[in-house]
C-alpha cells in the first residue's frame, strides 16, 4: 500500500482539477439539508481539501465538512473534471486520522 | 469583531451571517480561479432580510457583493474584503407555477436544473439551458443574462424575464416590483432588461416571475463531420433556408473534435469540423425531418452522418458528447500538459459572438491568433447565433504568461469586433473585460454610452455599494 | 463555525474500529440475530455458491437502538472512558437491547433473498462460520491500515475452504467485496454476484395470487444505482413481475442517498437527510417505497416512524411468488 505522503500527493493531483463550476452541488444530500451551505458540499470539500494540503490551514469546520460526506458519490458522476470526489474524501480522512 | 458584523447579527440573526474564515474563503471564488475576500458571508432568507440589508449597508458605506453559485467566470461574484458576499442560495423556493398563464414564481437561489426538473414533469421547460445549468441560479443568471445551447430559437435570458422584485441600495432598502406576470407591457421604460445582465451592480434580485414554454413534443438531432469549414457554413445556410424549427445548432471545429475523442473517447466520430442540429417537431413529422437534414447535410459534403429521431435516442448515441465535452476535456487537456503533477490547470472560456455569416472568417482568424500566441485552443460554439468559445490553458507556473494571455485576449476581442460581432455574448463582463468593453464601444464612435451607463448606476446606487467596481470601466 | 454535526468523532470510530477488529462487526450482534433466518429453512451446506448475507440486515435493528442511545450519550468525558473500556468489554453490548420485531423482519428479508435464489434455480450452500462483515466502516472512515488486514483476513478465510463464488445480498457487502477488497489483495479471485443479477426476471409462481394494486416508487441505493450500476436490472425484474412502480425526484444515477452512511457520527443530521428524502418518495404519492439496501431500509423506515411504508425489494417480489414465511 502506498505511505501517506504518496496518498497526499495522488490526492492533491486529482483535486487540483476542480475548477469550482459548482455542477456537483445540486445532487449533493448534506449541502441540500444545510441549505446549500458551501462547507456542506463537494465543491467546498474539495477545496478545503485542498487548502489543508497545500496551506496546511487545519480546522474544525474541515473536519465538519469532511466528517459529513455521505461517500454516496452523486458528486463524482456530475464532476466535467473528472474528480474522484467521493473518493478523494474518503482518502482524504485516513490524513486527518492521523492529525 | 467587526462592528458591521455584530450589527448584521443583531440585524439578521447568527445562523444568516458568517465570520468563519474557512466558510468566507468559499464563499470569495468563482470558476475562473479569482480570489477575493470578505469580512462576512450573509444569507439572508427573505426579502426583508435583504431589504435590512441593504439599509444597513446604505447608512454604513458597507460594499455588498451578491453571489449565486458563483459559477460565473469574469470576475462579478468575487467580494472584495471592504464589504459582505450576500448569497442568495437560501431563498430557493419555486412559488408558483401556472401553466395556463405560461410563468413561474422563483426565488433567486434556484438551480436552472432544479426549475426544469420540475416544470419537465409537467411538459414544459424553462429555455435558457447554460452549459452551466447545473449550478446556475435563477439570479445569476438574470443578472449574467445567460444564454445557452438552445438560444438560436430561444434568444437568452433578456428574453424570458416577466417581472422582477428587486432591492435597491438606498435609505430605506426599498423593495420595487418591476413588470408583472404576462408578456405584454409598455410600461414606461423598460427597467427589466437593465437589470437582466447588469451583473449585480444596479439591484438585488430577491424574486422572478420567469416565462415558461412547452417542451417540444419531438427533438430530431443530426450531426455530421466537414473536412471544409466553408462546407459546413453553406450547410448552415441551407438549414436556415429550410424552413425547419432549429432548436440547436453546435459547432466544434477539427482539432477540437480530435483532441476530445482523444483524450475522453466518443461513440460519435468523423473527420473535420462536427456540425450537431436539433430540430423541434411533432411526431407525425420526425422522420420526413431527419431525412430533410440527412439530405441537407449530405449534399453539403458531410463525411460522415448520425441521426437520432428522439432526445433519447440521441444521448445514448452520444450525438451532443463531442460539444458537451469541451469544457472536460481542456481540463484534461490542461492537466496532462503539467510537468509537476501538482500543479493546477486554469481554462479560460472566451465569449465572442459574430454575425453568423462571419464564422468561417472568425475561425480562421482565432485559429492565427492562437498560433501568434503559442496558446493550445480548443474551439467550438453556437453557430446559429454565431457565439463562439474558444477555451484556452495555462498552467499555474506559468502566471508569467498572463500578461500574454491578456494580449491574446485583446487580440481576439478586436478581431470581433471587426466582423460586425460583440466582445461578450452570455458570460458578461466583470472584470476582466472592461477593456473590452471600452474598445467596444469606441469602435462605434459611441463612447458616451458608457457615461450614460454610469450615471445610470449613479441613480440605482448611490453609494456605490453594489458590486463596486464590477462591469463598467471607468471613462 | 464550530461543529454543528459531528459529534465525539474520535471515540466513536474508536469504538467501531475496535469492535470490527476485535470481536467482528462494528457492534454486538446477538447469535440469534445473526443466525435466526435460517430457523426453518432447508439450508444447504454445499453448493455452486455461497450465500454471504454479510451481515448487514441483521445489524440494523442494532445501530437502530444503537445510534439513537450514542447520539443521546453526549457527554464526551463518558464517551472517552467508554471508548477506552471497549478494548476490554463490548460496550455496544450495554445499549444492545433492540426490538425484536425489527430483528425478525431482517430475517424475513433474509429468507425471502434466499429462497427467490433457490427458486430461480441458482445451487447456493451456506456456511454461518464463513458469512462475515465485509469492513465497511473502515473502508469509510478511511482506516486503511486495519481495513487491509481484515480484508486479508475475511478472504484467505474463504480461500481456504475454496469459495470461489459468492452471492450477496447488500449494496454495500457487494462494493466492499466485488470493487474495494481487490484493491488491498493480491490475486483476488473471487466472484462475487449481488443476488439481483441471479434471481429470474419473472415471477415462477404466477399462480400465486397475491397481487395488490399497489404503486410503489423506487428508492436507488447509490451503490448498486452508481458504482455498481444496476439500476435498469432491478426496473426490469419489477416490470417482469408487473409490479408498478413510478420514479422519485433524484433516481438512478442521480439517487439521493437515505443519509444512512453517517448515522454514526452526525445521527440527528442523517435523520434530516433521510426525512428529506421520505418527503421527495411522498409526493409521488406512491402508496409504497421500495428499498434495496438495509441502511437505507433502517434510516428512512426510521425517518417514517413506521414499518410498512418501507419495503425490501425481496420482500416485495416474495408476497408476489409465495415464498412469503
Ligand atoms: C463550465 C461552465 C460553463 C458555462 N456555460 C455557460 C453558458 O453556456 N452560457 C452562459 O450564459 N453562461 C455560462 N457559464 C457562466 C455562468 O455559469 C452563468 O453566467 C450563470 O448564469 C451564473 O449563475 P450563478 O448562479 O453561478 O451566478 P454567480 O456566478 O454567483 O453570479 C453571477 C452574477 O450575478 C450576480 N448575482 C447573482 N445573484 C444575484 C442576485 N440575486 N441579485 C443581484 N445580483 C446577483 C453576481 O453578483 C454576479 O455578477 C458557464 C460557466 C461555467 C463554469
Amino acid at each position: 500500500m502506498d505511505g501517506l505522503e504518496d496518498i497526499k500527493r495522488d490526492i492533491l493531483r486529482d483535486v487540483l482539477k476542480c475548477s469550482y463550476c459548482a455542477m456537483c452541488e445540486w445532487v449533493c444530500p448534506t449541502i441540500d439539508v444545510e441549505s446549500n451551505n458551501r462547507i456542506y458540499g463537494p465543491r467546498g470539500r474539495i477545496n478545503l481539501i485542498i487548502t489543508y494540503l497545500r496551506e496546511g490551514i487545519y480546522s474544525e469546520t474541515l473536519i465538519e465538512s469532511i466528517y459529513t460526506c455521505l461517500l454516496c458519490m452523486a458528486c463524482t458522476y456530475q464532476c466535467p473534471a473528472g474528480i474522484d470526489i467521493a473518493e478523494d474524501i474518503r482518502r482524504f480522512r485516513m490524513i486527518l486520522d492521523g492529525v | 469583531m467587526n462592528r458591521h458584523i455584530e450589527e448584521l447579527i443583531k440585524l439578521l440573526g447568527e445562523d444568516k451571517v458568517s465570520t468563519d474564515p474557512i466558510t468566507i474563503k468559499l464563499y470569495s471564488k468563482n470558476a475562473v480561479y479569482y480570489e477575493g475576500s470578505a469580512l462576512a458571508a450573509v444569507f439572508p432568507e427573505s426579502t426583508v432580510d435583504v431589504s435590512k440589508l441593504a439599509r444597513y449597508a446604505y447608512e454604513n458605506d458597507l460594499k455588498i457583493y451578491p453571489q449565486g453559485s458563483a459559477s460565473e467566470i469574469v470576475g462579478s461574484s468575487t467580494p472584495r474584503e471592504d464589504g459582505i458576499v450576500v448569497n442568495f442560495m437560501r431563498m430557493r423556493k419555486i412559488k408558483e407555477i401556472n401553466y395556463v398563464d405560461s410563468y413561474v414564481v422563483a426565488e433567486p437561489g434556484v438551480r436552472l436544473i432544479e426549475l426544469n426538473n420540475v416544470l419537465r414533469r409537467d411538459g414544459y421547460m424553462f429555455p435558457i439551458d447554460p452549459a452551466s445549468i447545473k449550478s446556475a441560479t435563477v439570479g445569476g443568471a438574470i443578472n449574467s443574462g445567460s444564454g445557452g445551447m438552445m438560444g438560436a430559437k430561444y434568444g437568452t435570458m433578456k428574453d424570458w424575464v416577466l417581472g422582477l422584485e428587486v432591492v435597491l441600495p438606498d435609505e430605506d432598502g426599498t423593495v420595487l416590483r418591476l413588470g408583472g406576470k404576462t408578456t405584454k407591457n409598455r410600461e414606461g421604460y423598460d427597467l427589466i432588461r437593465l437589470i437582466v445582465g447588469s451583473e449585480g451592480t444596479l439591484a438585488l434580485v430577491t424574486e422572478s416571475t420567469l416565462r415558461i414554454t412547452l417542451a417540444p413534443e419531438r427533438v430530431v438531432t443530426v450531426a455530421g463531420f466537414f473536412g471544409d469549414l466553408e462546407d459546413l457554413m453553406a450547410c448552415v445556410v441551407e438549414i436556415k433556408k429550410s424552413k425547419l424549427d432549429v432548436l440547436i445548432m453546435e459547432f466544434v471545429d477539427d482539432a477540437t473534435a480530435k483532441m476530445t475523442v482523444e483524450t475522453l473517447g466518443s461513440k460519435v466520430v468523423g473527420e473535420g469540423h462536427l456540425l450537431i442540429t436539433s430540430v423541434s417537431t411533432v411526431d407525425e413529422a420526425a422522420e420526413r425531418v431527419r431525412d430533410a437534414l440527412v439530405h441537407i447535410y449530405d449534399e453539403a459534403g458531410a463525411n460522415k452522418i448520425y441521426s437520432a429521431l428522439t432526445m433519447e435516442e440521441a444521448e445514448d448515441m452520444g450525438i451532443f458528447d463531442i460539444r458537451r465535452n469541451l469544457y472536460p476535456a481542456s481540463i484534461k487537456m490542461a492537466s496532462m500538459g503539467l510537468r509537476d503533477d501538482e500543479e493546477k490547470p486554469y481554462i479560460f472560456v472566451e465569449d465572442i459572438s459574430v454575425p453568423p455569416t462571419k464564422l468561417v472568417e472568425a475561425v480562421r482568424r482565432l485559429r492565427n491568433i492562437s498560433d501568434k500566441y503559442g496558446f493550445p485552443m480548443v474551439l467550438g460554439g453556437h453557430v446559429g447565433d454565431g457565439n463562439l468559445h474558444p477555451v484556452v490553458w495555462i498552467r499555474e507556473s506559468e502566471r508569467d504568461k498572463m500578461e500574454q494571455f491578456n494580449k491574446f485576449v485583446l487580440d481576439i476581442m478586436e478581431m470581433a469586433i471587426e466582423l460586425g460581432g460583440v466582445i461578450s455574448s452570455e458570460h458578461g463582463i466583470g472584470t476582466v473585460k472592461k477593456d473590452g468593453l471600452i474598445m467596444s464601444f469606441r469602435s462605434k464612435n459611441s463612447l458616451k454610452a458608457l457615461r450614460l451607463m454610469h450615471e445610470i448606476k449613479k441613480i440605482f446606487d448611490p453609494k456605490n455599494i453594489l458590486n463596486p467596481d464590477k462591469m463598467l470601466p471607468s471613462v | 463555525m464550530s461543529m454543528r454535526h459531528v459529534k465525539n468523532k474520535n471515540q466513536i470510530i474508536r469504538i467501531i474500529r475496535d469492535n470490527i477488529v476485535r470481536r467482528g462487526t462494528p457492534i454486538y450482534l446477538s447469535r440469534w440475530a445473526r443466525l435466526g433466518w435460517i430457523e426453518g429453512l432447508n439450508v444447504d451446506g454445499e453448493g455452486e455458491y455461497l450465500f454471504f448475507t454479510g451481515l448487514m440486515y441483521q445489524m440494523t435493528p442494532y445501530i437502530e437502538s444503537m445510534v439513537s442511545r450514542l447520539s443521546r450519550l453526549n457527554k464526551s468525558i463518558l464517551l472517552d472512558i467508554g471508548s477506552k473500556l471497549n478494548r476490554l468489554i463490548d460496550i455496544s453490548r450495554l445499549f444492545s437491547k433492540v426490538d425484536g420485531d425489527r430483528v425478525r423482519h431482517a430475517h424475513q428479508i433474509i429468507r425471502s433473498i434466499y429462497l427467490l435464489l433457490v427458486n430461480s434455480g441458482v445451487d447456493i450452500y451456506y456456511n454461518p462460520g464463513l458469512d462475515v462483515y465485509a469492513g465497511t466502516l473502515l473502508h469509510d472512515f478511511g482506516l486503511e491500515d486495519d481495513l487491509s488486514i481484515y480484508a486479508y483476513k475475511v478472504y484467505r478465510r474463504l480461500e481456504e475452504v475454496g469459495v470461489d463464488k459468492v452471492v450477496t445480498i447488500d449494496p454495500h457487502t457487494t462494493y466492499m467485496l466485488k470493487e474495494v477488497y481487490p484493491k488491498y489483495i493480491d490475486d483476488y479471485s473471487l466472484e462475487v454476484y449481488p443476488y439481483i443479477d441471479l434471481i429470474k426476471a419473472t415471477n415462477s409462481n404466477s399462480h400465486v395470487d397475491n397481487k395488490t394494486d399497489s404503486i410503489y416508487v423506487i428508492h436507488d441505493p447509490c451503490y448498486y444505482a452508481r458504482a455498481l450500476k444496476k439500476s435498469v436490472i432491478y426496473r426490469d425484474i419489477l416490470k417482469g413481475y408487473g409490479i408498478k412502480y413510478v420514479e422519485p425526484r433524484f433516481a438512478r444515477l442521480e439517487t439521493y442517498c437515505c443519509g444512512g452512511p453517517i448515522e454514526s457520527l452526525s445521527p440527528e443530521f442523517s435523520a434530516n437527510i433521510a426525512s428529506r428524502r421520505l418527503e421527495m418518495l411522498r409526493e409521488t404519492g406512491a402508496d409504497k417505497v421500495i428499498v434495496l439496501c438495509p441502511i437505507c431500509l433502517a434510516n428512512l423506515r426510521r425517518a417514517a416512524g413506521h414499518q410498512d411504508y418501507i419495503l425490501d425489494f425481496s420482500e416485495i417480489l416474495a408476497s408476489y411468488t409465495g415464498d412469503k414465511s
